[in-house]
């Protein structure tokens, strides 16, 4: 049952670092967002979306967990027995996630806060606002498309 | 024809004829006018009365906070009005009487919270000397002696009664207990005063007032309970009254728009030229509107002059983007990127198409595209909204059908796969592709999207290269890079697939190399380091492209999967957590159907939102960054406009 549980701790870890990214990341954006609205709170709907874009992660997280209960049969109601190092090779592709999500949410956070503050400044610039935080979450994507193919093709149960 | 043609024109009139030539402007709004100079209007007359409107919105807003919700302050436009009722609105009744009422509303409520505030204050003031059984109106200032109120705890004042004792025989000493502490009232010869109370400050004493009161601290409290209802009494009568702020806030809002349009009327010296006799304009105009303005002018003015031409070589002339109803909607995105140059190409309907393909795998959901679809439609009909709202709701509507479509390929309804045969399909035809089960095969496609999108990219950059003249970003920048990465996939792909590739391919891909070899470095002088350049900007560390960019460009492709991926497994995560609940008695079905729409509607906003985001990344960056630059200014009309009403004339 080692091998399992490896497997698990590393399912979950996966979603839990997305999450604490990504609550980072908004809490971040969160705080320069009351700021932008204490002075223009008609620029609700975008400050919103700045706010919400570092939120993702923790969605990638959730789905990169899931998919690995999915491959191990547990959603099916079947607890597969693993071997210490089948654990651990199902633990590995957990590792994209727990890294590149975690770091990815609180930097897309970071670009959140600054894009924040161009649109307070300037509200007409709100497409391109939009655009610079979004830049740093294909780094998130390529995490989890990375963990994907590793859960798919790597691992052998 | 995707940038409209404008030409430069100048107007004189009679000065006389200014305000009539103010009102065709109204009517006539598609004009890009060149300012001449710039006027401060801050101390005009006008800008002090909307100054006051607002001041008096921002207090109707505190005293009757707006239920606005989220749609509505992101999408309604304006209200539409004929000419009639909005001046009905103003006659009305005068702003100067709302602007009078909300200051009047304001001062009497800060006056009452002031009061609130200082009768609450009294209240723990009281309570904390209930104990003294006596008016508190008793006199506080004697000629020899001083009083000191306040509290320690038992013990300290044990100690204090000894270390004072012998100054305390010409005192009065009035104290009561609890628990822990001693309340107390000192009434000191002032000889003794400075001593005393630094033996009090030592042991921790606690000075507190007695509030003045003529009855004792339970009549008091009763009587400033009673106050304070009065207080909520009086706020209540001046909220009453000033309802009628909130009741006429149409009308308000008509002031500010009056007085809006009279500020920009007085801002369009701004455009003018003046002489003793004349006034001359300047500006651009479509050219296939000159025709139009021309006669309206004939109509309405009588002396005139009117001047046009084509624009000169060296001017810039504002640019209005003019395509297709089909293709319109995207032009939202060429202007959140920046307009192109006016004799450069609009890339508006080149790269509409793989917007579409972008955002309608994103978001590949038969459910979700429908929910989109219904979502904006209700939304356009509900809030009418106006300029950057509708355009970016026309651009969803439209990009409900790729998701649609795409959904019904991958089989996808909200994340689920319904209806499906033994052999896994709907009619043994759908899912064409299945996201999740098919990982690799949905992953290829993506892929193989980015690559074509990169080749359709090149195409362009050598496209735009020729229709702006320059020859060697074309060929060079272009058709070689093109030739060889085209060249590069077929032979190599044809090896894998067939393990017999064409020798063609093999001379064009040296060729297209050779001719970026010698080409890609030459903005440098010495002939070696052109070459070097050259050979290292294949790679693709330096120059403007290079296989590793191209390899780089093509993965971020992978987004389109992924996307897909997350969005489709969220859903069907969503129906496999709400059907949990189904089972439960009598509230079952009631948490099943809230667990879902919530959830799928949760799913939705964010998967359209990332679709959104990622699809406009890809054209900005790895589209738009192969072939456009923008640089155009945009044409804007003058807005003659009001901000809270469409008034039709």
């Amino acid at each position: 049952m080692l091998g399992l549980s490896i497997a698990l701790i590393g399912a979950a870890l996966g979603a839990a670092f997305g999450a604490i990214g990504s609550a980072k990341g908004v809490g971040m954006a969160g705080e320069a967002a009351a700021g932008v609205l204490a002075e223009k709170p008609e620029l609700f709907g975008t400050v919103l979306i700045l706010q919400a874009l570092p939120g993702t992660q923790g969605f990638y997280g959730f789905i990169g967990a899931f998919l690995i209960l999915l491959r191990l049969g547990i959603l099916g109601g079947n607890f597969p027995e693993l071997t210490i190092a089948q654990g651990l090779t199902v633990f590995a592709v957990s590792v994209p996630l727990i890294f590149g999500l975690f770091v990815s949410a609180i930097w897309q956070g970071k670009a959140s806060v600054a894009a924040l503050q161009m649109i307070a400044q300037r509200p007409q610039t709100t497409g391109q606002a939009i655009i610079i935080p979004a830049l740093v979450e294909t780094y998130a994507i390529l995490s989890l498309i990375t963990s994907i193919i590793l859960l798919f093709f790597g691992v052998k149960l | 024809m995707a940038i409209l043609r404008v030409e430069r024109f100048w107007l004189v009139v009679p000065k006389e004829e200014e305000a009539k030539l103010l009102e065709l402007f109204k009517i006539f709004p598609r004009i890009h006018w060149e300012r001449t100079r710039h006027i401060e209007t801050q101390s005009s007359r006008y800008s002090a009365h909307l100054s006051r409107i607002e001041e008096t919105f921002r207090i109707i807003l505190e005293l009757f906070p707006n239920k606005k919700n989220l749609l509505e302050s992101f999408f309604a436009g304006r209200e539409e009005i004929d000419e009639k009722q909005f001046r009905a609105l103003l006659k009305e009744i005068s702003w100067k009487k709302l602007y009078r009422t909300a200051k009047w509303a304001e001062r009497a409520l800060e006056n009452l919270k002031r009061r609130k505030e200082r009768l609450e204050q009294l209240i723990p003031e009281i309570k904390f000397w209930s104990q003294l059984d006596c008016p508190l109106d008793f006199p506080r200032n004697f000629e020899r002696y001083h009083l000191i109120s306040g509290t320690m705890t038992k013990k300290n004042f044990e100690v204090f009664l000894k270390q004072v004792n012998d100054l305390l025989d010409e005192s009065w000493v009035w104290s009561t207990q609890d628990k822990k502490d001693v309340k107390c009232i000192l009434l000191v010869n002032k000889q003794n005063v400075e001593k005393i109370e630094r033996t009090l400050q030592k042991l921790e004493f606690s000075f507190r007032k007695i509030p003045y009161l003529k009855s004792n601290p339970i009549e008091s409290i009763k009587r400033v309970e009673k106050s304070l209802e009065n207080v909520e009494k009086a706020k209540e009568r001046v909220l009453k009254k000033a309802s009628l702020l909130n009741e006429k806030i149409k009308n308000l809002q008509a002031w500010y728009d009056h007085f809006l349009s009279k500020a920009l009327e007085e801002k369009t010296v701004e455009f003018q030229h003046t002489t003793t006799y004349f006034v001359a304009y300047t500006g651009w105009i479509p050219t296939i509107d000159k025709q139009q303005f021309i006669d309206l002018l004939e109509r309405k003015i009588s002396q005139y002059g009117f001047e046009s031409r084509e624009p000169l070589q060296d001017e810039e002339p504002p640019v209005i983007l003019h395509n297709p109803r089909f293709i319109k909607p995207f032009e939202f995105l060429t202007k959140l990127y920046g307009m192109p140059k006016y004799n450069g190409v609009d890339p508006t309907p080149y790269v509409a198409p793989f917007y579409l393909i972008f955002f309608g795998i994103c978001l590949g959901d038969v459910g979700y595209g429908l929910v989109q679809l219904i979502l904006v439609r209700w939304i356009k009909k509900a809030f009418k909204p106006e300029r950057g709202a509708k355009e970016l709701l026309d651009l969803l509507q439209v990009l409900s059908f790729p998701s649609i479509l795409v959904g019904l390929l991958t089989w996808s309804f909200f994340g689920s796969q319904p209806f499906l045969g033994p052999d896994g399909k709907f009619l043994g035809i759908f899912p064409l592709v299945n996201p999740t089960g098919e990982l690799m095969k949905a992953l290829s496609i993506a892929l193989f999207i980015g690559v074509f999108s990169q080749m359709y990219a090149l195409v362009l950059r050598m496209i735009s290269g020729f229709k702006t003249k320059d020859y060697k970003t074309a060929i060079y920048d272009g058709l070689f890079w093109l030739v060889f990465f085209a060249s590069l996939l077929a032979y190599f792909g044809l090896q894998l697939l067939t393990g017999r590739p064409y020798k063609i391919f093999l001379y064009t891909l040296v060729g297209s190399a050779l001719g970026l070899i010698l080409t890609q470095g030459r903005d440098k002088k010495n002939i070696f380091s052109r070459i070097v350049v050259g050979v290292i900007s294949l790679y693709g560390i330096v120059g403007a492209y290079g296989i590793s960019s191209f390899v780089g460009d093509v993965l971020s492709y992978s987004r389109l999967f992924a996307l897909n991926l997350v969005g489709s497994v969220f859903g069907s995560v969503i129906t496999q957590l709400a059907q949990m609940v189904k089972g439960l008695p009598v509230l079952g079905w009631v948490m099943f159907a809230l667990i879902w729409i919530g959830g799928q509607l949760l799913n939705y906003v964010l998967s359209a939102l990332s679709a959104f985001v990622h699809s406009t990344r890809l054209q900005f960056l790895e589209m738009f960054g192969k072939f456009y630059g923008g640089g155009g200014g945009a044409f804007t009309p003058y807005p003659f406009e009001g901000k809270y009403f469409k008034v039709r004339k």
